[in-house]
């Protein structure tokens, strides 16, 4: 009874702070997880939440025995309990297994996935998103999100799939699920040193080289429209004589017209601005990234099994009629004087019966 | 008549219904129960035919779904499954008595989800993680459980109220037994149907969201009052008190939650 109301509160706890956000921050080190697995913040990994949960299987696991010794052939009293260790089990399984998600631009592939506990995952194939379509309804509101993916192995399509919310895909034992996605824009950039004139398709996040070797310009962010004066990229310029940001405007000409002393007052503005380059942007293409949840859980036969046996004997358990569909004979423990056929009361006055064995 | 004023005619029945076994309560006329009864039916059947009409009005508009997908049709279905658990549930005098109880409920429910400007009744599409087989089976299992939770904590509150109650002999303690047992084998249902749900559709059967943690916190409850029911060999007292801790989760896991962060802020 206590072990329940700790576990209960511990729930409650779990729900009041915002969750999981601590983990991540944390390093790997064994060491620095120590406090995190102390910490209300993710209170369902924590130490607590653990042992809570290792002390009801004890718990449970001493109940049953119990009633083993005490020779109660209470086979669904037995099973009902068993069946939530199982479910318990299962769930501890699921740690072993991958919980990871991926980002696939439409017409890309990727082969490796992030984990969300850091790190990540070579999957040993490539999935590539074929196409992805977002549906909506008349009045605006999302209808379907729709990946269609090929599973490639070997420069092969082994498999085929398409992904919406509601219907995963598997492959060679891992599960996908539509999961999100975003609009992506691709930059038509050129930079200049002077001498070499260098035109790039790049994305967020790509690093575009220039020349000589060691600068490099990141693409921070890609803008359809910033600040209503049309397409603009945010580079991050890397050198070993330091780094600045750049913003660079497809309407830089339109843009410094009406603004001549422009570049005096936001030098970070001018396309020119870092000597020797010169940037220029052309035409965005917008296209879309799919958003998929990768997973393997080996402990989800288990908790199938638990909760399925859960159900079954709780219904067995309370619906049968005595001596009916359970199997055995509901009165053999001699209470049948209390139970007076009332459904239910046969458990209570079976289990008053044997003693304070209950206190779970 | 569109669904809405239907139930909003129904929100009145059962108003009425309240009045009248209150009047019949106080000025000790036993005469009122039964036109109370039969007030109460009607106003079931008007309710039946309310939810009955805004699933077609879905699918006259085009984005035919059942009728509980939102926080204005759950609202309407959880009034509807507390009376449907006192009327196939309970007979005679007992029902009488649970209706005087049930009937104030569904009315502000009722009444809530019409008249509140903050939820909405407007009949939506589905958005895509609802769209599933799942929606109904889960829906209806769990409000089912919330429905004979709710009830069993009537009996609870009934066997508070009789100093003179006694375990084992008392038929409300036989009926809150029952209807906790109803409540806990429905909403173990919902919780698995959720959980092989969000297993397809989120790729995990459980991820702490606080609708599941909830649900996890009602279901720890009641099964401590199923266990103390059981130790003390009967309801006692501290049963009755459990339960209405349980029935206080309930409304926590049902309304609460949507002012905490989750994937379930559509219900």
């Amino acid at each position: 009874m206590v072990l329940l109301f700790f576990i209960t509160l511990l729930c409650l706890v779990g729900t009041i702070f915002p969750q999981g956000h601590e983990l991540a921050e944390h390093g790997h080190g064994w060491a620095s997880r120590i406090p995190s697995l102390l910490s209300p913040y993710d209170i369902f990994h924590s130490a607590w939440f653990l042992a809570a949960g290792f002390l009801l299987s004890v718990n449970i696991v001493l109940c049953m025995r119990r009633r083993v010794r005490l020779k109660r052939r209470n086979v669904l009293m037995l099973l009902l309990h068993g069946s939530i260790l199982l479910v318990i089990v299962g769930y501890a399984m699921g740690s072993m297994g991958v919980d990871g998600f991926v980002e696939i631009p439409e017409g890309g592939s990727v082969s490796q996935v992030d984990l969300r506990r850091g790190s990540s995952l070579d999957l040993g194939f490539s999935v590539r998103c074929d196409r992805f379509v977002a549906e909506y309804y008349e009045n605006g509101m999302p209808k379907e999100y729709v990946s269609d993916l090929s599973f490639v192995k070997n420069a092969q399509v082994v498999s085929q799939a398409r992904l919406k919310v509601n219907h995963p895909a598997s492959f060679e034992g891992m599960s996908f699920y539509q999961e999100s996605f975003r609009q992506s824009h691709s930059a038509a950039l050129t930079w200049s040193d002077g001498k070499k004139t260098v035109a790039v398709d790049a994305r967020e996040g790509d690093v575009v080289p220039l020349l000589p070797a060691g600068t490099q310009a990141r693409v921070v962010k890609i803008w359809d429209d910033l600040m209503h004066a049309g397409p603009a990229v945010k580079l991050l310029i890397q050198s070993p004589a330091g780094e600045r940001y750049l913003w660079v405007f497809k309407e830089i000409e339109a843009i410094k017209g009406h603004l001549p002393d422009l570049f005096e007052r936001a030098p970070e503005l001018d396309p020119s601005g870092f000597r020797p380059y010169t940037f220029s942007l052309g035409k965005l293409e917008a296209s879309s990234v799919t958003g998929i949840g990768v997973r393997r859980d080996p402990g989800i036969p288990l908790v199938a099994v638990g909760g399925g046996l859960f159900l079954v004997s709780l219904l067995l358990m309370f619906l049968a009629p005595p001596g009916g569909a359970g199997g055995r004979p509901r009165r053999e423990d001699g209470l049948s004087g209390r139970t007076s056929g009332q459904e239910g009361a046969a458990a209570t006055g079976r289990v008053k019966a044997k003693g304070k064995g209950s206190r779970t | 008549m569109n669904s809405g004023t239907i139930i909003g005619i129904v929100t009145f029945v059962y108003l009425g219904v309240f009045s009248l076994s209150l009047v019949g309560q106080i000025m000790g006329k036993k005469g009122l129960a039964r036109p109370a009864f039969f007030a109460a039916l009607g106003g079931f059947g008007l309710h039946t035919a309310g939810i009955l009409l805004r699933w077609y009005e879905s699918y006259a508009l085009g984005v035919g779904h059942v009728p509980l997908a939102n926080f204005y049709e759950s609202l309407v279905f959880f009034a509807w499954a507390t009376i449907l658990v006192t009327f196939l549930g309970m007979k005679g005098g007992t029902r009488d008595t649970v209706l005087a109880y049930v009937m104030p409920a569904a009315a502000l429910m009722l009444g809530y989800a019409s008249f509140s400007p903050g939820v909405e009744s407007e009949i939506h599409p589905l958005i895509p993680a609802l769209k599933s087989n799942w929606l109904a089976i889960h829906v209806i299992t769990c409000f089912l459980g919330y429905a004979s939770f709710f009830v069993a904590s009537v009996f609870g509150i009934i066997l508070l109220r009789d100093p003179g109650a006694t375990p084992g002999e008392n038929p409300s303690g036989t009926m809150f037994y029952r209807c906790v047992m109803i409540g806990f084998i429905f909403f173990t249902v919902g919780i698995l149907t959720g959980s092989v749900w969000a297993q397809m559709a989120w790729g995990r059967y459980w991820g702490w969201d606080p609708k599941e943690t909830w649900a996890l916190i009602t279901w720890l409850v009641y099964g401590a009052v199923i266990h103390e029911k059981v130790r003390e060999g009967g309801v006692t007292k501290r049963v009755a008190v459990l339960s209405l801790i349980g029935l206080a989760s309930v409304l926590f896991t049902y309304f609460g939650v949507n002012y905490l962060p989750g994937l379930h802020s559509y219900l």
